[in-house]
């Protein structure tokens, strides 16, 4: 039976390295996908998830499994962004309101060209949709999509309580299915 | 949770394929495995706490030494202090008793001495040993005692119960438990040979000096206690860097907030809080 993620996480902070690596290997792509449509560049994107890492490792020796691992990781990932997006001069635009603009669209298709001869024009269409989305509400989504967390959990990681996180995600989905044509 | 067939959901699987590159991985995985390593030496709070219990222990038996001479190897009662003392090396054989004068003092013996159980039975029996070579050598000084005839593990505070453990001692400097013999004993034998001329006057002036000494002590101890505490609480510790940025303090305020943001990673800053925290 393959170990869970709060095991991995444990027996890491125990000195075992290699739990370390399943655990990174399982996260690692939901959790840059989560970074990378969060922020303006690739650059940027690699940057900090890097740094998200790094607190992961720093601060194992302080973990306690009272929520599940991946709540836990993406409320360490949310907050770098935060701290990323207040760096940036925007501590006063309100992070948690998923009725504002974004303050910062994702990477365009443009931005990587190589990226539009694959994608199809249903993806193109989402990611423009995607990027388009108020900051929260795309958040949500990735969170759900990519994480798997549902709405309680989005709420713990995001600092918000349940029925806002789920309005979040109503509003991202309906606007993303009209975008796809999945009405 | 999603549902596969769903068309928004096939398509985001479609467009999200992205994966960090393998430059990424390999540095982040070897940072991890260099974080094994690290987490395995002592954290910086324990040689800390190692050192302050050492200061202080070696600081009290100093002065319970230059106060009463051979308090820290037998009940401690002035009555059991002798007025004067003569050399004697042939008076130094294991014993637990400090007769040592300062020739005695120079060449320090080995723990051949005993180790003073923490026993009231064993304190005993050193008692009656003290006695009984009490008949057959002159007196010990006030003089501070060698470092061989020192307990080397075991000194029984005055007017305490026996000698506890070094490692029982650690938490409660304020009590002036006794500190590592090995330490006492090598600390003790640097003042032993200029002690005996003015070891009357210290003797009055000790129980003060102690005292103070002791609760200078504890006050150092409530202080480091109180900054562990900060350090290990969130808010109180961001109310500590913004104090820093209050004061203009930002570079140390800086690197606060870095580490703060090391050990508290899941840790949500509230947009109020931020404001006086943040990097200016």
């Amino acid at each position: 039976m393959p170990e869970s993620d709060e095991q991995l996480m444990l027996a890491y902070a125990g000195g075992d390295s290699a739990a370390f690596e399943t655990l990174y290997s399982r996260h690692k792509g939901p959790l840059y996908r989560y970074v990378l449509r969060s922020v303006k560049g690739r650059g940027e994107a690699e940057e900090l998830f890097q740094d998200i890492w790094m607190r992961v490792v720093e601060a194992a020796s302080r973990y306690r499994p009272q929520a599940k691992f991946t709540t836990w990781l993406y409320t360490v990932a949310h907050n770098r962004l935060v701290d990323h997006w207040r760096a940036k001069g925007l501590a006063m635009v309100s992070l948690d309101d998923g009725e504002t603009s974004a303050p910062e669209p994702a990477a365009a298709p443009s931005a990587e060209p190589h990226r539009i001869a694959e994608a199809a024009a249903t993806a193109q269409q989402l990611e423009r949709a995607l990027a388009a989305l108020p900051l929260a509400q795309r958040e949500a989504f990735l969170l759900h999509y990519e994480a798997d967390l549902t709405a309680a959990e989005i709420a713990a990681a995001t600092g918000t309580n349940p029925e806002a996180a789920k309005s979040r995600l109503r509003y991202a989905i309906d606007k993303l299915r009209e975008a796809v044509g999945d009405d | 949770m999603t549902d596969p067939n769903d068309k928004l959901t096939r398509a985001y699987r479609e467009l999200a394929r992205e994966e960090p590159p393998a430059s990424l991985d390999a540095a982040i995985l070897a940072r991890a495995r260099e974080g094994v390593g690290a987490r395995q030496k002592p954290s910086w709070m324990v040689p800390v706490s190692i050192a302050a219990v050492l200061v202080l222990g070696i600081g009290v038996t100093l002065r319970m030494q230059k106060e009463e001479p051979g308090i820290e190897t037998s009940v401690p009662t002035l009555s059991n202090v002798p007025e004067t003392h003569s050399p004697s090396p042939a008076a130094q054989p294991a014993t637990t008793l400090p007769e040592a004068s300062e020739p005695a003092a120079a060449e320090p013996k080995p723990a051949a001495v005993e180790v003073a159980p923490p026993k009231v039975e064993k304190k005993a029996k050193d008692r009656v040993d003290f006695m009984r070579r009490q008949e057959n050598v002159a007196p010990a000084p006030q003089s501070p005692p060698a470092a061989s005839t020192i307990t080397p593990t075991f000194t029984p505070p005055p007017p305490a119960a026996p000698s506890a453990p070094a490692a029982r001692m650690a938490p409660a400097p304020a009590t002036m438990a006794a500190p590592p013999a090995a330490a006492a004993g090598a600390a003790a034998n640097a003042p032993a040979s200029g002690a005996a001329r003015s070891a009357q006057d210290t003797l009055q002036a000790a129980p003060q000096r102690t005292k103070r000494e002791a609760e200078s002590d504890a006050a150092s101890m409530r202080d480091l206690k109180k900054s562990i505490a900060a350090e290990s609480d969130p808010p109180r510790e961001l109310e500590r860097i913004a104090q820093l940025r209050a004061e203009g303090k930002n570079t140390e305020a800086d690197q606060a907030l870095e580490a703060f943001r090391k050990r508290f990673p899941d840790y949500r800053i509230p947009d109020e809080v931020w404001l006086r925290v943040k990097p200016r």
